[in-house]
């Protein structure tokens, strides 16, 4: 993947990094040598220069790039600018960092794609994670209800889905789940381990020790599920 | 007659190898009351913390190999389990 990083700021440089670790093709972008100098050996292109100026934007072939993220917070009036070159030059996926709800919502207007605010979603993935401490992951569906990642209680283990009937004792399903195995060389040792993913288990699958469960439920059993042990 | 490291080390892996996680957890910790810095032992419940997704664990226990043992015969395999784990 071709992707623009415009800001090297800490949420800029960490997502350049990223992206540049797993692979991708990565230009960085930002007024700021001192920030740039360090992708010189990394990035595919690594540019000084003013991103509010559409001529550089221009360069950089934005159009043909599979995406282009804003990293810009603090100066919401070049954060815009940018966004608006951005979405004229024909950008095909634009996301960018807002700083409060007025730049997000502004963002919005302009077309931008995604609208991110990592400071508050960080925030909230840490409330979610005080409010339900034993939710390994939480991904909202809809109004009412979560897809959720729990292990395993041990009451669980060596009983089949059937068994445990969680659908009409507790109305919620469960939709995959993660196990580890180990890997043995043919001297008997192990060598290494294998995530599985059993998706979706049948009535006849039956839960292991340490197994973990991806369950769709409705919110409002979220605390029930919580209460297994 | 009290069972050598190497014995229960064999009896673990088959544990593991039947997911039978718990009990080889539970007898290679008692092994590890009686040999406290056996390697293999050691080595063992890492790898078994990280088959119940107990990545802090693991790496605690690998982290206490490289201290007694920097070059033992499992140093190299803990290195690389380390850097898996993103701490090196």
């Amino acid at each position: 993947m071709q992707v623009a990083v415009i800001g090297l700021g800490r949420f800029g440089s960490s997502l350049a990094r990223i992206l540049i670790e797993q692979g991708h093709e990565v230009i960085v972008v930002d007024k700021n040598e001192a920030l740039v100098q360090p992708f010189e050996n990394l990035a595919e292109q690594a540019i000084i220069g003013d991103a509010t100026d559409e001529t550089l934007l221009r360069s950089l072939g934005v159009q043909n790039l599979d995406a282009v993220v804003v990293a810009i917070g603090d100066d919401v009036e070049a954060s815009v600018l940018i966004c608006i070159s951005l979405m004229e030059l024909g950008a095909k996926y634009v996301i960018s960092k807002a700083e409060n709800d007025k730049h997000a919502k502004i963002l919005k207007r302009i077309g931008v794609h995604k609208v991110v605010q990592p400071e508050r979603d960080s925030a909230k993935v840490i409330a979610e994670h005080l409010i339900h401490p034993k939710i390994e992951e939480k991904i909202d569906i809809g109004e009412n209800h979560s897809i959720v990642e729990i292990k395993a209680p041990s009451s669980f283990w060596g009983k089949t889905l059937k068994e445990l009937e969680l659908t009409s004792r507790y109305g919620v399903l469960v939709i995959a789940i993660k196990r580890r195995d180990a890997v043995f060389d043919n001297k008997g040792e192990i060598r290494s381990y294998r995530d599985a993913i059993i998706a979706p288990p049948s009535a006849n699958t039956i839960i292991l020790e340490h197994d973990t469960l991806l369950i769709l439920a409705p919110k409002d059993k979220i605390r029930e599920i919580e209460k297994w042990k | 007659m009290e069972m050598k490291p190497e014995q229960i080390v064999e009896e673990a892996k088959f544990y593991i190898m039947n997911h039978k996680y718990e009990e080889a957890k539970r007898i290679l910790e008692y092994a590890l009351r009686d040999f406290p810095d056996n390697e293999e032992l050691l080595y063992h419940l890492g790898i078994l913390y990280e088959l119940m997704f107990d990545e802090e664990e693991a790496i605690k226990i690998y982290r206490k190999i490289l201290d007694f043992y920097p070059n033992g015969k499992r140093a190299k395999d803990v290195l690389e389990k380390l850097k898996k784990l993103g701490e090196i």
